[in-house]
């Protein structure tokens, strides 16, 4: 296991004890003010979310004991075990490494920026409405994802946005995100 | 009771909007089945939104024919690319592929497709037979009972994690706190809600369902990139042929379709097992000395695709008989009844018996439909293929969002989809198996009602769950379970 990976497991196991914290201080403070943290089992409403945070906390220890048995005992840094002791024999072997390695952190890059356009959209979302929203926001994404020429893209954007517009307003009935000007189908 | 299940289903599915649901179902299940990297799964969590404005049985069949439909959709990629399009089809390419190098596409497809709808409806028949008597005998069950099979459910896809069970059995336990959240059945108090009123009645299952899995599998989709890259699909034309072809294997087909059912019907096992036990078996017993397995043997496909759907079936049985769902595609399904209205379980045979029965015609008539659909559009499905994945994502991020806001017209909902896409993401990454934290969300109430009203009947605490005999004995099995994979796990460690 590398360093780097061994940091995120723990922290991971971390953020679980953070929230078998969180249950026994609802427990002592909300639940107890609501008389709801003692007595029989249908009185005491904290009894059963203590007992799995009890259960969480455990199996949190242990595997905090597999990270630890499973971080590499010599020590080595994400950089040295990740670096192939082999020298590559020719050129051409080393070209495709590299290709990958550019490619991953493109497709990285851009799951980073897909997440941002996407908590972007859901900010939104709201105050501007569905019609105004969802077209742009589909459009930034298949511009981010590589459709091309970016006309092609808006009007698979708007295209996309309407059909989902109405099936689900004319359809179902819902009313989507009508946003500051009361946009909706004229249906 | 049996009969008498299938008779009150009848009025309630046999209707024009459950029928063109269900066929709709079919074909948007084998569409999404067909897709590398999405399966049912996927499917049932995009058009779950959508089942809440129809009437139960038309919702519920719609769902079991994406179910059914997205079980069956993989075998497609995995014959023409190589590529199972769900991990269900991963042993159908053994022969599947070779097939349609043999130039033989056509007849591989159509014979996935036959031996799925097959496989389903045997399937299907030994759940309408089984079901109503395991309901029965559930009956007989107390508040311990019911809790040990909960945990047996929550345990048995720990267990079987790839990941490792340590880590299925904290997203598990991760599954059955997050249900919690909200106003306590019993005391009436607010639990972990810190004042908020969106969280009165809990996390809604849809928005944390479509955050871990949608949401995070489009990122890993992103991530993985070639987003534009379009797959070279040769043309192919199937034909109600494949229907003779299969009745050739007709051996193969009823044994591979029982042990579908058999290990469908196991919490956890689920139709990867199922598909490459059938194909081993299979193997052993070649129709002929020309059938060699792994070249192109029609029996190959026979086997793993007739036993990969009858798998539904059988998995559908410990969730509508027990409420015990195999895996996470019926936990979704049976979240989708609860929400509905309806407890899974004795209760559902004893006071909906309608709505049971109408489960079971759905079930059947989604495979009947899977045969047709499946095999008259098949050059539709194909064509599906060559779909990009720079048009499926946004597209599937969009449905994603709207479907979920579109139940209860909330934007909280999409920022607890947010939340838990991201937590779905950090999961993924880590390798912990995201199944058992749906499955522990809709476990948690069943699990925690039976606990404390056990504790209730018990005189001597949690002694309860050890003084019944069959509460002790699941309860048993379940430590014995733990016991051996720790302890094979341990062994394969110290051998490698």
């Amino acid at each position: 296991m590398t360093r780097s990976r061994m940091i995120a497991e723990s922290l991971v196991i971390l953020a679980l004890f953070a929230l078998a914290a969180l249950v026994f201080q609802q427990s002592a403070t909300s639940l107890a003010d609501q008389f709801a943290n003692e007595g029989d089992a249908i009185e005491n409403a904290a009894l059963y979310p203590k007992a799995l945070a009890y259960l969480l906390i455990a199996l949190g220890c242990l595997q905090m004991l597999m990270i630890v048995r499973g971080f590499a005992p010599n020590g080595l840094s994400d950089k040295q075990e990740k670096t192939p002791k082999i020298e590559p024999e020719t050129e051409a072997e080393t070209e495709p490494q590299e290709q990958h390695k550019q490619q991953d952190s493109a497709t990285g890059q851009k799951a980073i920026m897909a997440s941002c356009l996407f908590i972007a959209y859901l900010l939104v979302l709201d105050p501007l409405g569905y019609h105004l929203a969802s077209p742009a926001a589909m459009f930034a994404f298949f511009w981010l994802l590589g459709v091309r020429p970016l006309l092609k893209a808006l009007v698979v954007a708007v295209l996309l946005s309407l059909t989902v517009a109405l099936f689900f307003e004319v359809l179902l009935k819902v009313v989507l995100p009508l946003g500051l000007f009361n946009l909706a189908l004229p249906i | 009771m049996i009969f008498e299940t299938i008779l009150s289903g009848a009025s309630l599915f046999f209707s024009l909007d459950a029928i063109l649901l269900t066929m709709f179902g079919c074909f948007m299940g084998i569409i999404i089945g067909v897709l590398p990297g999405l399966g049912p799964l996927m499917g049932l969590i995009l058009m779950l939104p959508v089942a809440f404005y129809l009437p139960p049985v038309t919702a519920m069949g719609m769902l079991i024919a994406i179910f059914v439909g997205g079980s069956c959709g993989g075998a497609v990629s995995a014959i023409l690319l190589r590529i199972p399009g769900t991990p269900l089809a991963a042993a159908t390419l053994l022969d599947g592929y070779p097939m349609a190098r043999n130039g033989r596409a056509g007849d591989a497809i159509g014979l996935a497709i036959s031996a799925s709808a097959v496989g389903g409806v045997l399937g299907g028949l030994v759940l309408i037979f089984f079901a109503p008597l395991l309901a029965e005998l559930a009956l007989k069950f107390a508040p311990p009972e019911y809790f040990a099979l909960a945990i047996t459910g929550l345990i048995s896809i720990a267990v079987v994690s790839h990941e490792g069970m340590i880590k299925g059995f904290i997203t598990g336990t991760l599954g059955l706190l997050l249900a919690t959240v909200g106003t306590d059945p019993f005391s009436n108090a607010y639990r972990f809600t810190f004042d908020n009123h969106n969280l009165l009645s809990g996390f809604h299952i849809v928005a944390v369902v479509v955050g871990l899995f949608a949401l995070s599998e489009m990122v890993m989709q992103i991530e993985l990139g070639q987003l534009t890259k379009r797959p070279n699909v040769q043309k192919i034309s199937v034909s109600l042929r494949s229907l003779g072809l299969l009745l050739r294997h007709r051996i193969n087909l009823v044994r591979s379709s029982m042990i579908g059912t058999f290990f469908g019907s196991l919490p956890g096992a689920g139709g990867v097992i199922s598909a490459f036990t059938a194909y081993a078996v299979a193997k052993s017993r070649p129709l002929d000395e020309k059938e060699i397995y792994g070249q192109g043997a029609e029996g190959g496909v026979v086997a793993t695709e007739s036993a990969n759907n009858a798998c539904c079936g059988g998995a559908m049985i410990p969730t509508l008989a027990l409420a015990v769902p195999g895996d996470a595609s019926t936990a979704v399904l049976m979240g989708a009844l609860l929400l509905l209205g309806f407890q899974p379980g004795p209760d559902l045979f004893e006071n909906n018996l309608d709505v049971a029965g109408g489960i079971f015609w759905a079930y059947l008539s989604a495979n009947v439909f899977l045969f047709f659909i499946g095999i008259l559009l098949a050059p539709v499905f194909v064509s599906v293929l060559r779909i990009q994945k720079m048009y499926l994502v946004p597209m599937i991020l969009l449905l994603s969002v709207i479907g979920t806001y579109a139940l209860q017209s909330s934007v909280f909902d999409l920022w607890v989809m947010l939340g838990f896409g991201v937590i779905g993401c950090v999961l993924r990454k880590l390798d912990y198996p995201i199944a058992p934290v749906v499955i522990g969300i809709i476990l948690g109430p069943i699990c925690e009602n039976n606990f404390r009203r056990s504790l209730i009947l018990s005189d001597d605490g949690a002694w309860i769950f050890w003084d019944r005999p069959i509460a002790a004995s699941i309860l048993a099995i379940n430590v014995l379970v733990i016991l051996w994979t720790l302890i094979s796990h341990v062994r394969k460690k110290d051998a490698s």
